[in-house]
């Protein structure tokens, strides 16, 4: 039987996600979590908004030279305000990743650096998987390849990876809207699958 | 011997280490996870976790973009 109307509310409203980086993915992916619902976001982030990231990220000329998660948080906002949001400006590392995401259930990886992404994805696999948590990591969405390229790879039943797993900045230079915001989306998605309890 | 890599059967030589396996993918300078049978094997020890018959090995190659 479907889901009802009441039982997705009430799951999403006491769900807490960590969103470790706030460019393409991680303000399309936390804005996409802001609209279902979510009752809380950890936004973190070390970067301003600059002109350059407008092609793809969730913020406005007028936020251009703020932080990124004061900008996000004000933009999440305008949009529901019924979010919980706590905003920590702070560059993520093996050192402060367990304790700035202690309490999310679900992390989404969304950094733009391919050492990065499986930085945090060892920290998570070694210190937070047996915790509960559950990691949605993004590889391989740059360039102009066909968007049905782009699948959720589980690799078990709390680890799930976003992308062509192919198509990285190395090699393709362009990142677009589109493709990196299909890749937040999915993210988005499987991060809402598994709060309601689907795989 | 057999191991099954990232989900598909593959023949390997004996004595196989993680590192040669990484090298022999051409993944050597990919920023990866590798995981044996559920166990996270850190960078520094690639060298020295070797493969027995009927691993399951998963390699996940992270490329750069977000």
């Amino acid at each position: 039987m479907a889901i009802t109307n009441k039982q997705f509310y009430d799951k999403l409203k006491t769900a807490t996600v960590g969103i470790a980086g706030l460019g393409g993915l991680g303000s399309n992916a936390a804005i996409a979590l802001a609209r279902t619902g979510i009752g809380k976001l950890i936004l973190v982030d070390f970067d301003c908004v600059e002109k350059s990231n407008l092609n793809r990220q969730q913020y406005l000329l007028s936020q251009v030279g703020k932080l990124k998660t004061e900008a996000l948080k004000q933009n999440i906002i305008e949009i529901n305000p019924q979010v919980e949001i706590e905003i920590i400006n702070c560059k993520l590392n093996e050192e402060n990743i367990p304790g700035i995401f202690e309490n999310a259930d679900i992390i989404a990886e969304c950094f733009d650096k391919a050492d990065a992404k499986a930085m945090i994805t060892n920290v998570f696999l070694n210190e937070l998987a047996d915790k509960g948590k559950k990691l949605v990591a993004a590889s391989g969405m740059a360039g102009t390849g066909k968007a049905d390229e782009i699948k959720t790879l589980m690799k078990n039943n709390n680890f799930a990876v976003v992308g062509d797993g192919k198509s990285g900045i190395e090699t393709e230079t362009i990142l677009t809207a589109s493709r990196v915001g299909i890749v937040a989306l999915f993210q988005a998605n499987q991060i809402i699958r598994w709060i309601i309890g689907e795989e | 011997m057999n191991i099954t890599l990232n989900g598909k059967e593959k023949e390997i030589a004996e004595n196989t280490s993680v590192e040669n396996l990484v090298n022999e993918l051409k993944l050597k300078d990919t920023p990866i996870v590798a995981e044996i049978s559920g166990k996270i094997i850190k960078p520094e020890n690639y060298s020295s976790a070797i493969l027995e018959e009927g691993n399951i090995v998963e390699l996940i190659r992270f490329v750069g973009g977000g």
